[in-house]
């Protein structure tokens, strides 16, 4: 017997997608109308007000022009892109659903792939065409208004098309990968609920599932510290993960050209998949539950896992004691037996995917097991002094006052480096930060065998090794030892730490130009302008006593003197972030962390320095010649105007 | 021609088709009768692509169905519940089959409009059962297919319809050579117009011969005797079924005419007639003499 397979008739895939357009013509009518409100009518509207007003400037048509497309383009994606997106899908692809329509269209001579590319095009197209043309529409009427078109992106600068072009290609990429993503599953199951029943578990579960594992993990695994999972991952699960993406780079940036590409690679993977599986799939699986059992195996894991994790999470509150492991497993198994209800649409057969639960129970409480044992020895690991650049210690109960620095583009948000804490870079204070850690291991191991699920790390080993690579272990307080606190103040007071962590070692003179002298209280008194030698003595005074071990923690009450560092001709920035100085041996330049351009301007936040005259002598007597010489006057002290 | 070869279809535990082997010649009308669930249109389905064997073949003119276009081109199924897009009238329905099958014949559509009364521009969905099954053949048969497959094809149509459809599909076996394979559980209606008849059952078939073969083989007889001769005074006749009420004698036998009537004439009967069966009796006969427990076959 000979098996032939031949090339489609020409026109079919002209025809499948003609007769899906006219399929879902009514529905891309009222898409259309609700775009047209929302971009070219609005943006009219609110253009011809602002024209209006008596001197209009075309900068601000600009600017509510920029604003107003850019936030349309945010809005619209999870309103009518998303919503028709599952609209047109559903019209073109529930003939899958269908024995009767399954029945037509499969005895008809259109190779399945044809039948699948015209109706995902023809959704598309009729979500793409009328998106495009009337954003197309919207920037000519801000032009006619005479909104200022530009490129690129510049506060004050006119409409920035390029930016919004970016977002557009991108919410128009996005909508492709989810539309893919919709079809796979209808192409997976037979009914239209179970599709949306499971497009929503995927959508929702994977994210979740990421967040919940690597919460858990967190608080199993003593010394594993890193539970932020990068947002990236996130985003690679599905094209819905993107609102939030977009949002968190909400500015009038474009959006990143690397996530654009993996929304259109996205796509491509849900496509093929989608075409594979459609050339595999029965026509007689219409109107069964699943076309083929792998995505009822994925779901049903994802929803048993995360269900298990979150009533886990959600005892381990409410009742600290109980084994959250057990409560996991529980909520996993009440979990799996819904999902198989619902897929099942009833009792029956219930527990013939027992076993599979069974399976992944069983993994789970070996994973438990690994952690709860150290992993390998990865809790216990710990460098040698001669392999560490530098170490930072974390202690997030620890003390204020310590140097935060940024560095803050023109065009872009602030870029924050990290804040230390405990930073230490000479091998004799590394090796007493290695014998800190040490005596938490040691404290872990006097615990037995297995080590207890905990709460959140609350301490953090950070070693930058000569190799370039980072080692972090990070323990909860429960797992500390009694001496722990105590061998922390002591790293805390070394002076190569103070040095590296308190703020007035990362300013000279010139990064500020006044002081204000204050109580909690009176803060009305105005700031004074102090001479470049005055300023000098005041650092180097100030400096002084933090290496004598003065803390300002230590001194805060109502009645304190307060003294802060302002740079009040600080046009850009507030009067309180100082321009930071770097000395060139600065530990920073080796931590990975430290990549800022050279040139790039270096910020702090300036604290304010609690003082008196026991803790911080020599400040204290440098204010007072100050004051002696009439260049500054002091608080009243204990004045409380209240 | 449609050449069936061990073909085997299962939907979970339940076998639909059961290693099935037979043919269905080119040019001709074939019916296939079966009780419910007896696989007469899983067949269909499986001949016209929708499905795909598990095991066997069904080859449409030497070429399997299943995802091949140039062979599905030239066959048309109509399914015993016709489906048709929600908005869809007979004109888009119409356009669709014009831009997918090849043998599209405009005029041909044309002509068979005028002959069946329907308004092209009203959504299909909004006729009655047996519009929308007349709309389903006016686009059939405008595709000019070569094979035409129609499941449960007389169910809703008015005595006119069904005449017309008949002499409609007559004429193209007859004037274009077409093969027509028609699943019904009206033996009446097949009895008019097939050339072959296969019987489902169970998934299996039970047999399938040509109809003249099946109704001019195979007589009733009705004799009284008296007396009464023995049981295997009747071991002559190649006997289908026997049942006697008394003196009278009644039974089904294969054979002509003449060699039954030679056969009766001598057992002296007193009186003696030879009656033609209708299809649905040769069925019945058939199927007790396979066995089978005929309530529960035939609907």
């Amino acid at each position: 017997m000979t098996s032939t397979t031949f090339s489609p008739k020409a026109g079919g895939f002209c025809q499948v997608f003609r007769s899906s357009f006219r399929q879902i013509r009514g529905v891309a009518l009222l898409y259309t109308a609700l775009l047209t409100v929302t971009f070219p009518l609005l943006l009219a509207l609110s253009l011809a007000q602002v024209s209006a007003a008596p001197y209009s400037l075309i900068e601000e048509r600009s600017r509510r022009a920029m604003e107003y497309l850019n936030g349309a383009l945010y809005f619209t994606l999870p309103a009518f892109l998303w919503t028709f997106t599952i609209v047109f899908a559903v019209s073109l692809f529930h003939y899958l659903q269908n024995k009767r329509s399954v029945d037509l269209y499969h005895a008809l001579p259109i190779r399945r792939e044809t039948m699948l590319l015209g109706r995902v095009c023809a959704a598309f197209a009729s979500l793409a065409v009328p998106f495009v043309v009337l954003f197309l529409l919207s920037l000519a009427i801000a032009a006619l208004f005479g909104v200022q078109m530009q490129w690129t992106y510049a506060p004050e600068a006119g409409c920035a098309v390029g930016p919004l072009f970016s977002k557009l290609l991108f919410s128009l990429l996005n909508t492709l990968a989810f539309l893919c993503l919709v079809v796979f599953f209808l192409v997976c199951c037979g009914t239209v609920f179970d599709a949306a029943v499971s497009a929503i578990a995927f959508c929702g579960g994977l994210p979740l599932l990421l967040l919940l594992c690597s919460e858990y993990v967190h608080i199993a695994l003593a010394g594993f510290g890193s539970h932020n999972i990068p947002l990236i991952v996130y985003e690679l699960t599905n094209p819905l993960v993107a609102i939030p993406v977009m949002f968190q780079t909400g500015t009038m940036e474009g959006t990143s050209p690397a996530l654009t590409v993996w929304m259109l690679i996205y796509a491509a993977i849900c496509l093929a998949l989608s075409l594979f599986l459609y050339r595999k799939r029965r026509s007689e699986a219409a109107e069964n539950a699943f076309a083929f059992p792998l995505p009822r195996i994925i779901i049903r894991f994802l929803v048993s896992a995360c269900s298990g994790l979150l009533l886990g999470f959600l005892v381990k509150s409410l009742a600290p004691g109980f084994p959250m492991p057990i409560s996991v497993l529980i909520g996993a198994f009440l979990a799996h037996l819904a999902v198989e209800m619902v897929y099942n649409r009833g009792v029956r057969g219930l527990w013939k995917a027992t076993p599979a639960y069974g399976v992944c129970a069983a993994l789970f409480l070996v994973f438990t097991l690994i952690c709860a044992t150290g992993a390998f020895g990865y809790t216990y690991r710990i460098p040698a002094v001669d392999d560490v650049q530098a170490v930072e210690v974390t202690d997030v109960v620890g003390h204020n006052h310590k140097v935060s620095l940024f560095t803050q583009s023109d065009l872009g948000p602030n870029t924050y480096l990290s804040s230390y804490e405990i930073l230490l870079g000479e091998p004799e204070n590394v090796e007493d930060a290695i014998a800190l850690h040490q005596s938490v291991l040691d404290s872990l191991r006097a615990r037995g065998p297995l080590l207890p699920v905990t709460n959140d790390a609350d301490v953090s080993f950070r070693y930058i090794l000569k190799d370039g690579s980072v080692m972090t272990r990070s323990f909860s307080y429960s797992l500390v030892p009694e001496s722990f606190y105590d061998e922390t103040e002591a790293l805390n007071t070394l002076e190569e730490n103070v040095r590296n962590t308190i703020d007035c070692f990362y300013i000279s003179a010139d990064s500020f130009n006044s002081i204000f002298l204050h109580t909690y209280y009176d803060d009305t008194m105005d700031a004074v302008p102090l001479d470049e030698a005055d300023r000098a003595d005041l650092l180097q005074a100030l400096q002084t006593d933090y290496l004598a071990g003065a803390d300002s923690d230590t001194v805060w009450d109502d009645s304190s003197v307060i003294l802060d560092l302002l740079n009040v001709s600080n046009l850009q920035y507030s009067s309180y972030q100082l321009r930071a100085t770097l000395p060139e041996d600065s530990i920073l330049f080796s931590l990975p962390e430290y990549d800022v351009p050279e040139g790039e301007p270096l910020f702090l936040n300036a604290d304010s320095y609690a003082l008196d005259a026991q803790t911080f002598p020599n400040t204290w007597a440098c204010l007072k010649e100050l004051e002696a010489e009439g260049k500054i006057s002091f608080p009243e002290e204990g004045t409380n105007i209240g | 021609m449609i050449e069936v070869n061990h073909l085997t279809k299962r939907f979970g535990s339940v076998t639909a088709l059961d290693d099935i082997s037979f043919q269905v010649e080119s040019g001709s009308i074939f019916g296939l009768v079966g009780s419910n669930g007896a696989g007469k249109s899983t067949f269909l389905r499986t001949a016209s692509g929708v499905y795909k064997p598990d095991m066997g073949w069904v080859a449409i003119d030497g070429f399997k169905p299943f995802e091949n276009t140039a062979v599905k081109g030239k066959v048309c199924f109509i399914s015993d519940y016709p489906y048709f897009p929600r908005t869809a009238t007979i004109e888009d329905m119409a356009d669709l089959f014009s831009h997918t099958y090849p043998g599209w014949d405009k005029d041909l559509f044309q002509k068979l409009c005028a002959c069946f009364p329907l308004d092209r521009k009203q959504r299909v969905n909004n006729m009655s059962k047996g519009m929308q099954r007349q709309a389903a053949i006016l686009c059939a048969l405008g595709a000019r297919p070569t094979h035409l497959l129609l499941d449960e094809i007389f169910d809703g149509l008015d005595p006119v319809m069904r005449q017309l459809l008949k002499r409609i599909l007559s004429g193209e076996v007859s004037e274009r050579g077409m093969t027509i394979v028609i699943a019904s559980h009206n033996l009446r209606e097949l009895e008019d117009i097939c050339d072959h008849v296969g019987l489902f059952h169970r998934g299996g078939v039970v047999f399938d011969r040509d109809l003249d073969d099946l109704k001019l083989g195979i007589r009733r007889v009705q004799a009284v005797f008296r007396p009464l001769p023995e049981r295997s005074a009747f071991d002559c006749f190649d006997l289908v079924t026997l049942r006697t009420q008394g003196s009278l004698v009644d039974f089904v036998a294969r054979g002509t005419q003449e060699e039954i009537l030679a056969k009766l004439e001598t057992l002296h009967p007193i009186f003696s007639e030879i009656l033609p069966l209708t299809l649905e009796e040769v069925f019945i006969s058939e199927m007790e003499a396979a066995g089978y427990d005929i309530d529960n076959i035939l609907s």
